[in-house]
């Protein structure tokens, strides 16, 4: 029976999988747990990043809730036929984690301040591997601080807006091929840090008893690194012409417009749905633009696409003081054909996720998520480059949390 | 609680049957398709014995284009691939020079020149150090078509400049055996042949100085010699069953060697070419009387003054679009010489019109010749002439962008007509495709970033 249903996943997965750019959407082991749905649910101060409508339906005084996760993630590549090469990226742990505190100012008023990291990337290659000009390895972060205020308009219409400064961090490495005497390969180090600024706006709607609904608008936030470092490591006879330089370089952490419902079927039954549309087309191309003019510019083409992403999420009350849930979504890639870098080796993706919440005691609870992305496989590459192969991807994710609440 | 634990054990069980569904894909597997790659050789020219940076070296033997493409042949059935190896760490060139290699010059706009030094001529010199026997790498500099098939090729008995030492040094029995005749005695079950153009490249590098039609050095080979050659060396080395890969001349203009000068590469200032003028009054003064095209000098580029015994003024005139500069002419034109401005640039430093054509006419009907003989005999057959048109427009492959820009371009090295191992390596995938194509086969390419470009200092 186990075989059978183990069967069925694979099979169902195999015919649709892929993956998310650089966003992360681990900001909540609670929803973490439901597919990652939250925008029509009323989850306290989470909801800051969910849907900061909802933040003023908070059922205590203060709140706060504490948790990350740890990303497991593997790619593997396989070359273009005709060829035996395969490589295995050797990732590092990815650690997103998650901050709230919320406080009910009156009855009507609420106001929180989250910290977050919806948006990072974490791989390696490896020096020798045979993509390394293209990338060897990336690692991508940006922390999201957001100062929130919810104010429910009538009992059953909450709205609030956070202001959202973003501060994000690039690291990468790529080897050049130019050789020295002893057969050393060349290679540049890019890395920048920059801030940046945008907010998030939501609306929740309490239609009945059973019924929530969520619209949750977060905006785009163009990260520009002006004065990034470029460090080249080269033959000493060219390194008058690449020397180390400053680099100008901009990335956009995409829009994003969720609608999202929760109902409770019935008193142990919570369920949840999410339609999360990514604004993906404002990451167009990836231009470095070196100081020194001796140092050739560098375009790379994007011309990403925007995105669905479908979550289906329910909670189970099995006690009283301990709640089980389950999730699934379906992700697909905003990279389009013949512009599959290995950077971000993106493909069609379902997420399978589990979680629980367990109340130790009236106040203080914890909260543990498990999620496992699928993505499937996809042949394809970066046409501009011409490298080509297929990449798989997957990745385990557990998350623990607390939530304390008086 | 006891019920928790079972939901959050069974949880977990659930999330490791996901994890063996880590998708999979079936790998590639090499197969042989209808040939038989056990005894494999390779019969050709310096491309096939691995000369490159100007000279033969282990180095380069090891990473030529027939190595490369031998290696990647012991995955579907290749027995291994012997080659007459030069000692570790010795290079020999065909002017008696070592291997060239990027020395700083200081200047920052061009950072690196080539140099060479004296390379280790008792490698061709002195029979002791000779390792004459059976190799499957029959590769030898300067060979053209026709040489394959003559024992004096390799006779050291006939003195200096009437063999070809590169070839008698590891020839099985110099002076009777031939290049095909060595290569047969390895009974191959599969051959490649590659003649890359010393048919018409030699004519080339001599700035035109041989007959259109002949077999001395310097000259274009006639096209019923090379017809006959080919026809000669496929004959045999099909006759035991053997299949086998060719491949056909490049477009030998699109080597650095040949296209890195510009016929207008005279950067003058005003004042500089005021006295150029000046220089050649006398000269356009000759040039108005017979109504001949008059010496014209202005601040920035300028055409080359070029030797030409064709032409009546002082045998010298002005170079014109399309007519080509050698390589060979660049210290020359930057040195106490002074070729190009006040000193023509010697006749065998530079290709007239006239040369260009018959070069560009030669490789046509060589290339005509070869394809035709392929398919006659089915032969895989690899269109390299293709591979450098794509190359002069920038060939990208596996993240970098491939040019034939001297030093710089990746492919070429720095003799500005050989490979590096990385040119080679793209070279062999071109062999690998085609042999693919022809015999059904699932042989592997190589990934060419396992191979190097230029060094620098």
């Amino acid at each position: 029976m186990k075989k059978i249903f183990m069967w069925a996943i694979c099979a169902m997965i195999g015919i649709n999988t892929y993956a998310e750019g650089y966003q992360v959407n681990l900001q909540g082991n609670r929803q973490t747990g439901m597919g990652h749905t939250g925008t029509g649910l009323l989850m306290g101060a989470s909801s800051m990043h969910f849907n900061p409508g909802a933040l003023s339906f908070l059922n205590d005084k203060y709140e706060f809730s504490l948790g990350g996760s740890a990303i497991f993630s593997k790619n593997t590549f396989q070359k273009q036929a005709p060829s035996v090469y395969e490589a295995y990226s050797d990732n590092p742990m990815g650690t997103p984690l998650y901050f709230y505190g919320a406080a009910k100012v009156s009855d009507k008023l609420a106001i929180g301040l989250s910290v977050t990291t919806p948006y990072g990337n974490s791989l390696s290659w490896g020096k020798d591997w045979d993509g390394r000009l293209l990338i060897q390895d990336i690692s991508l972060r940006a922390i999201f601080i957001q100062p929130t205020v919810s104010y429910q308009l009538t009992e059953k219409l909450g709205i609030g807006v956070g202001f959202v400064a973003a501060n994000g961090n690039v690291d990468l490495n790529k080897a050049l091929p130019i050789y020295d005497q002893n057969g050393v390969e060349g290679s540049v180090n890019l890395t920048g840090n920059t801030w940046a600024y945008g907010f998030n706006a939501g609306i929740s709607f309490k239609a009945t008893d059973a019924l929530t609904v969520g619209l949750d608008y977060r905006s785009k936030i163009l990260m520009k690194v002006d004065g990034g470092d470029a460090t080249f490591t080269v033959p000493a006879a060219v390194s008058g012409l690449y020397p180390n330089t400053k680099f100008n370089a901009e990335l956009p952490m995409p829009s994003n417009l969720t609608f999202g419902i929760g109902y409770q079927l019935s008193e142990k039954l919570l369920l949840a749905f999410d339609l999360q549309h990514v604004g993906w087309s404002a990451y167009q191309s990836l231009d470095f633009d070196f100081e020194a003019e001796s140092v050739p510019d560098s375009h790379n083409q994007r011309d990403f696409e925007n995105t669905l992403i479908y979550r289906v999420g329910a909670q189970y009350s099995l006690v009283d003081n301990f709640q089980l849930r389950a999730g699934i979504y379906y992700d697909s890639t905003p990279i389009p054909e013949d512009l599959l870098t290995p950077e971000t080796p993106g493909t069609n993706k379902i997420g399978i996720s589990a979680g629980f919440t367990w109340n130790v005691t009236e106040k203080l609870a914890v909260d543990g998520s498990l999620l496992y992305i699928h993505g499937q496989t996809r042949e394809d590459g970066y046409a501009p480059s011409d490298f080509y192969g297929t990449y798989y991807t997957n990745a385990v994710i557990p998350g623990i949390g607390l939530t304390y609440s008086f | 609680m006891k019920r928790n634990y079972i939901s959050i054990v069974s949880l977990l069980f659930s999330t490791l049957l996901l994890w063996q569904c880590e998708p999979k894909v079936d790998s590639f597997t090499p197969s042989a398709g209808s040939a038989d790659f056990s005894k494999f050789i390779a019969i050709g020219d310096s491309y096939t014995a691995g000369y490159t940076d100007g000279a033969l070296s282990k180095y380069g033997q090891m990473n030529s284009y027939s190595a490369i493409l031998a290696n990647q042949l012991t995955t579907v059935g290749s027995m291994g691939f012997t080659q007459p190896f030069l000692p570790d760490g010795k290079s020999i060139g065909s002017a008696g020079n070592s291997s060239y290699y990027l020395v700083p010059t200081g200047v920052p706009s061009s950072p690196v020149m080539p140099t060479t030094d004296t390379g280790n001529l008792e490698l061709l010199t002195d029979p002791s150090t000779w390792i004459n026997g059976n190799y499957q790498n029959v590769g030898v500099p300067g060979a053209k078509s026709f040489h394959l098939l003559v024992p004096e090729y390799g006779n050291p008995t006939l003195g200096q400049g009437n063999f070809n030492p590169f070839y008698a040094r590891f020839a099985s029995n110099p002076g009777t055996s031939t290049m095909l005749t060595d290569a047969m005695a390895n009974d191959p079950t599969f051959f490649c042949l590659w003649l890359a153009g010393n048919d018409v490249l030699t004519y080339a590098l001599s700035g035109g100085q041989g007959n259109n039609g002949g077999t001395e050095n310097n000259d274009i080979t006639d096209a019923s010699t090379f017809t006959y050659a080919i026809n000669s060396i496929l004959a045999t080395l099909t006759s035991g069953g053997a299949k086998g890969v060719m491949a056909n001349i490049p477009d030998i203009e699109a080597i650095p060697h040949i296209s890195y000068i510009q016929y207008n590469a005279l950067v003058l200032t005003e004042e500089q070419a005021t006295q150029m003028n000046v220089a050649y009054a006398n000269y356009n003064a000759a040039a108005e009387a017979y109504s001949l095209p008059k010496m014209n000098f202005k601040a920035g580029n300028n055409a080359f003054v070029i030797s030409d015994p064709d032409f009546p003024i002082a045998q010298i005139r002005q170079a014109k679009e399309g007519e080509k500069i050698l390589l060979g002419a660049l210290s020359g034109i930057q040195g106490e010489e002074k070729w190009g401005s006040a000193n023509p640039i010697p006749v065998n430093y530079r290709l007239t019109l006239q040369a260009v054509q018959n070069i560009q006419f030669a490789i046509n009907t060589f290339n005509s010749i070869l394809e035709d003989l392929a398919s006659k005999y089915d032969v895989a057959f690899v269109d390299v002439n293709s591979l450098m048109e794509d190359l002069k427009d920038g060939l990208v492959i596996d993240g970098n962008k491939y040019t034939n820009t001297f030093v710089t371009g990746g492919i070429f090295s720095l003799d500005g007509i050989h490979a590096t191992g990385r040119g080679s390596a793209i070279i062999a995938n071109s062999f690998i495709e085609a042999i693919n194509a022809q015999f059904d086969a699932q042989v592997p390419e190589v990934n060419i970033n396992d191979y190097k470009t230029v060094e620098f200092p």
